[in-house]
């Protein structure tokens, strides 16, 4: 019964995936630039853009990660509506993490579209 | 709001993940349902409404314990583990749960065993599709038959009135239950990584 939760359908093929992985964390950092977000807030907001859309359960060990290599610092606020919140913050690492890849992701998407452009690599 | 957590499919939904996820290590593995604990509250108490149906829209945006599981033992930096055939699997299994039936053959049946227990343990230990804990406690009881049967054999002894063939029958089969055990774990947690990473 429990299994039948599955995988958000269309987004899930294998290439998607793929390409996911190394980038998801950098937009969860880029998410945080701006101010601190909690959980919730956070998986929303990734899948508020379909190709980032995964099943929300399957980031809280990317964010744990994040905790743990200290890119990311959580605390708990208080909140009107229920269970006080965890908020992410970016910290000064995962602030550099964070610009390490803004400047190189453009060098790095015109390699990919330069091989994938017909005509571009004879 | 706190009896968001007990809620029936709450619980059930949390302790799969618990269960699909006991390959991680017990620090992890408790984390990862601290933060499946706490984004449950969080999403039920900004939920309009209350009742199983967003309890169920909750869960299924969280997606399968199996692929969550899959997701946290992937952050797990060495050890990955990696599939491997259901038949290689099937032997191994089958290694580990058939030293104590085989001992019983006449003669050559204590050598069989020994000889089986070796290549079940080997096959475990050099194969990828666990991890080290898994290991330990299989090995443990893929060799508990060792005190099991001379202390099962006992018992049944004094409760019968002596060793007869009756209370060696009797023991037997009750020490066979820890391998068959260790064999089942084994095979649903490599059926487990089969589903999800191959």
């Amino acid at each position: 019964m429990v299994d039948g939760y599955a995988s958000i359908p269309g987004v899930d093929g294998r290439v998607a995936s793929q390409l996911r992985k190394g980038v998801l964390e950098y937009c969860v950092l880029a998410l945080l630039r701006d101010g601190p977000r909690y959980g919730v807030e956070l998986l929303a907001e990734l899948a508020r853009v379909e190709v980032m859309a995964t099943s929300q359960g399957t980031i809280y060990p990317l964010l744990s990660r994040l905790r743990r290599t200290g890119l990311t610092d959580t605390h708990l606020r208080e909140s009107e509506n229920g269970p006080p919140r965890r908020y992410y913050t970016l910290t000064d690492a995962g602030q550099s993490a964070l610009e390490e890849f803004t400047a190189n992701w453009p060098s790095f998407r015109a390699a990919v579209d330069h091989f994938l452009t017909p005509g571009e690599t004879t | 709001m706190n009896n968001t957590l007990t809620h029936p499919l709450v619980r059930a939904y949390l302790s799969s993940v618990e269960e699909q996820a006991t390959a991680l290590p017990g620090a992890r593995r408790q984390e990862l349902l601290a933060d499946l604990r706490e984004h449950i509250e969080v999403a039920l108490a900004e939920s309009d409404t209350l009742d199983d149906n967003s309890v169920r829209r909750v869960l299924e945006q969280l997606g399968a314990p199996g692929e969550i599981a899959a997701a946290a033992l992937a952050e797990e930096p060495g050890n990955h583990p990696v599939p491997q055939s259901s038949r290689h699997t099937s032997v191994t299994l089958c290694l580990a749960v058939v030293p104590l039936p085989v001992a019983l053959v006449p003669v050559i049946g204590p050598f069989l065993a020994l000889a089986a227990t070796v290549a079940a343990l080997v096959r475990l230990w050099k194969s990828p599709q666990w991890v080290r804990r898994e290991k330990r406690q299989a090995t443990l009881l893929v060799l508990s038959p060792v005190v099991t049967v001379p202390a099962l054999a006992v018992v049944c002894s004094v409760v019968l009135g002596g060793l007869t063939p009756i209370a060696l029958m009797t023991a037997l089969p009750a020490a066979v239950c820890l391998p068959v055990a260790a064999a089942i774990r084994l095979g649903r947690s490599a059926a487990r990584l089969r589903r999800h990473l191959s």
